[in-house]
């Protein structure tokens, strides 16, 4: 009798123990996450990096070897440009978005910036006013379908000269030379993309740029995490915040994230080069020809000077020359 | 009970005490055969009524027990309907609408910039308190559609809701220094509550729904109200058996215990018919008439919040034809489309003040989506001010103001039906009031009557 109590004593004991134990065991709370947002569409790609650019077309660069240009206003009969001035106002395809190469004036709210400036001067070139212009507002990927459709008579929109790219549609020669590189945060240690293998960078997905950083190897043979956002200013966000170690992308657009917060600086050398050009419909071929003769002129009076000056500040590098085949 | 018991099972003619035969006092064997068979029929007699009588009381205890909780479970779940999930239904609702309106009042006030009249930032800031008290009141119903406590959709509201408004407030400080990256802030912070937020308060509301349609369904009777019914007739039916039975043996018209016990449970059977009939009918009116359509115009009323939140956001982004754009004609394709949400919420409300609203919205909404074209055209072909004018215009013909005009049509449907479903779901609580105590005392009664009606009748046998 005395055993068996002693036992059932010893049970009882065994079963409180084990319940408290299971007590303590799942009273464990989950460890609290930080609570980190991401702008809308951010992505992270990963995957084999894409086949290498198209060269089938030689240097991209090389456009229509240019016509003389005609007085504003007087346009030769038949050409596009007559057209355009028929019509009474060049119908220009843009981004609204890109600082500092057009987008809105946060105290004015004008378009302004390089591309605007750019398309500005073609308006004047053709009728001698600057403002017989009309804007219309396209995101990246419907630059090339509105000028197949003939909504838009040419696109100035941070466009990369590419074989891929001329074999759509017409592009003048050079506008500008940007370059593909990174913007870190002023305090970070980083110079070089090549340190940043197996590190978060920002770049913007459907661009020429997120092509080159996926080719990128770090020096300890990591690819960077690449991390895709839909506008510019995306990448900034993700940089202040902490969530990137850099952002890569034009020059350009890198140069407007160093306007605005002193605390990022842009960094290494060129991963790429992006020359921009105008986009215009494939068969008008006199447009393309007279844009050629625009921008030669421009560079050549110091008018393309001062556009950079104002766009960027500073003294402009000279004009990148106008290449030019058939 | 145990005479009853033994006489129950009909005693032979063995067990019939010995003194019985001789009180007849007839030794020829006819008048003695006559006795015992005599003796045999009063002693099965006895048996019978002894056996009908407890038959009759365990089926009036099996009503009342089956009434009580039949109306105890409707009282509970008519109870809960008004106390519980109908105002926590609400309150989920009102925090997603808080932090939807929140999200489109955030924008709008980004885009007038310096313009932000004050009654917009008051009007954002008023959803940012109405959805933390609404959170409080949703999450402080332990297990009331929250999930868990450390990973649950309240939980995920609770600790996002800050990080929102943090970053709502970075993107108004860098506009107001006229960088341009405030936009890209106000499209994350936006984005944030569009992904995260909202389907969280959505989850939310969707279990309070849930619950409250699962109270209705309790409310509105049920296994338990029909087990009763049966039950309560049963014994009606018994209880008029037994007294036919006292009156044929007894020749006594009648057996004045029985009759009170039959007028007891006659009484429970049409109190509860009348109170459990009201409580569903009002229940069922609660939902058909409120908490049906209800659903639907608050789907509707979300998806003109968001709707709201793409245009204007496509506007911030300064971005055309991007997602915000195909977000909103998708969403107003599922609000004003063919067998839309506006559609079926006026399909559901019937007619009426509340299919009039939908009726209204549905017009007005399809104006606002010329309007929301027209603007789009301008902002395509370069006149940003203009497509910002015309969808913030609080006139008639403006975005905002035909915005405007279908919410507050949602707005007064929408309390329309909660008013209905709230009104309907008290009354149908009231309907039941007393019924409980009532079912007790009439069971008690019924069963005192039977006893007393029936004791006397056995003892004239002994």
């Amino acid at each position: 009798m005395t055993t068996r109590r002693a036992a059932a004593a010893l049970v009882a004991l065994l079963a409180l123990t084990a319940l408290l134990a299971g007590c303590s065991s799942t009273a464990a709370p989950a460890p609290v996450q930080p609570v980190r947002p991401v702008p809308s569409g951010t992505t992270v790609v990963a995957g084999a990096p894409p086949a290498a650019p198209d060269t089938s077309c030689g240097d991209p660069r090389t456009s229509l070897t240019p016509t003389p240009e005609p007085p504003p206003g007087a346009m030769p009969a038949g050409t596009a440009m007559a057209r355009i001035v028929a019509r009474g106002a060049l119908i220009v395809g843009i981004d609204q978005s890109t600082v500092p190469l057009s987008y809105r004036d946060p105290r004015s709210g004008a378009l302004t910036g390089l591309d605007v400036r750019i398309a500005q001067e073609m308006a004047r070139a053709i009728f001698g006013d600057p403002n017989r212009i009309r804007f219309r507002i396209e995101n990246s990927s419907q630059r090339i379908p509105n000028l197949l459709s003939g909504q838009v008579d040419m696109v100035v929109q941070a466009m990369t000269v590419t074989c891929e790219r001329k074999r759509q549609i017409g592009m003048s020669s050079v506008y500008y030379d940007a370059a593909q590189r990174i913007a870190v945060p002023a305090v970070s240690p980083v110079t070089s993309i090549a340190e940043l293998g197996g590190r978060p960078v920002c770049t913007i997905t459907g661009t020429t740029s997120i092509t080159t950083l996926r080719a990128v190897r770090g020096a300890n043979g990591q690819p960077p995490v690449v991390v895709g956002v839909p506008q510019n200013s995306d990448c900034l966000v993700l940089l202040q915040q902490g969530q990137v170690d850099a952002a890569t992308t034009d020059d350009t657009i890198l140069a407007g994230y160093a306007l605005e917060d002193r605390r990022v600086a842009v960094r290494g050398a060129p991963l790429a080069s992006e020359p921009y050009g105008i986009g215009v419909a494939p068969q008008n071929t006199d447009l393309l020809r007279f844009t050629n003769s625009v921008l030669d002129r421009i560079k050549a009076d110091g008018t393309w000077a001062a556009i950079v000056a104002a766009t960027f500040g500073g003294t402009p590098a000279p004009p990148p020359p106008g290449q030019y085949a058939g | 009970m145990t005479g009853v018991s033994s006489a129950s099972t009909a005693p032979p003619p063995a067990r019939t005490p010995p003194g019985a035969g001789a009180d007849e006092g007839a030794p020829g064997p006819a008048p003695r055969r006559l006795a015992e068979v005599r003796e045999l029929a009063r002693g099965t007699r006895v048996g019978r009524l002894a056996t009908a009588a407890a038959l009759t009381l365990v089926l009036i205890l099996l009503a009342g027990v089956l009434a009580l909780v039949a109306t105890l479970r409707t009282q509970a779940a008519s109870q809960d309907v008004t106390t519980r999930s109908g105002p926590l239904t609400a309150a989920a609702q009102e925090l997603y609408r808080a932090i939807s309106d929140a999200d489109a009042s955030a924008g709008q006030g980004f885009l007038l910039g310096a313009g932000e009249p004050e009654s917009l930032r008051l009007r954002y800031q008023t959803d940012l308190a109405a959805a933390g008290r609404a959170l409080a009141v949703v999450g402080s119903a332990s297990g009331s559609g929250g999930g868990d406590a450390a990973t649950g959709p309240v939980a995920t509201l609770t600790s996002g809701l800050p990080v929102y408004a943090g970053l709502v407030e970075t993107a108004r400080t860098a506009d107001r220094q006229g960088l341009t990256y405030g936009s890209a802030y106000l499209r994350e912070a936006s984005s944030f509550l569009q992904t995260t937020l909202l389907p969280a308060a959505q989850e939310t509301y969707d279990a309070q729904a849930a619950a409250l349609s699962d109270d209705q369904a309790v409310a509105d009777g049920g296994v338990w109200t029909l087990l009763a019914l049966v039950a309560v007739v049963g014994a009606l039916v018994a209880l008029w058996l037994l007294h036919r039975r006292i009156a044929r043996t007894t020749k006594r018209r009648l057996t004045p215990g029985v009759a009170l016990a039959g007028a007891a449970v006659g009484l429970m059977l049409v109190w509860g018919v009348v109170a459990l009939g009201l409580c569903a009918a009002f229940t069922a009116s609660a939902r058909e008439g409120g908490s049906d359509p209800n659903r639907e115009l608050v789907a509707a009323r979300f998806a003109v919040l968001q709707s709201r939140s793409d245009e204007v956001l496509t506007l911030v982004a300064r971005s055309t034809g991007g997602d915000y754009e195909q977000d909103y004609v998708r969403r107003s394709i599922a609000l004003h489309g063919w067998q839309g949400l506006l559609d079926r919420a006026r399909d559901e409300a019937g007619p009426g003040p509340v299919a009039d609203d939908a009726t209204t919205a549905q017009t007005v909404g399809r104006q606002g989506i010329t309007v929301h074209e027209l603007a789009r055209t301008l902002d395509v072909s370069g006149d940003y001010d203009g497509a910002v004018a015309l969808a913030l215009a609080t006139g008639p013909g403006g975005g905002q103001g035909t915005v405007q005009q279908v919410e507050d049509a949602l707005d007064h449907a929408i309390t329309t039906t909660a008013d209905t479903a709230s009104s309907d779901a008290a009354a149908a609580d009231a309907a039941t009031t007393l019924l409980a105590f009532g079912v007790v005392v009439l069971t008690l009664l019924a069963a005192a009557g039977l006893a007393v009606g029936v004791w006397p009748r056995l003892q004239e046998y002994r």
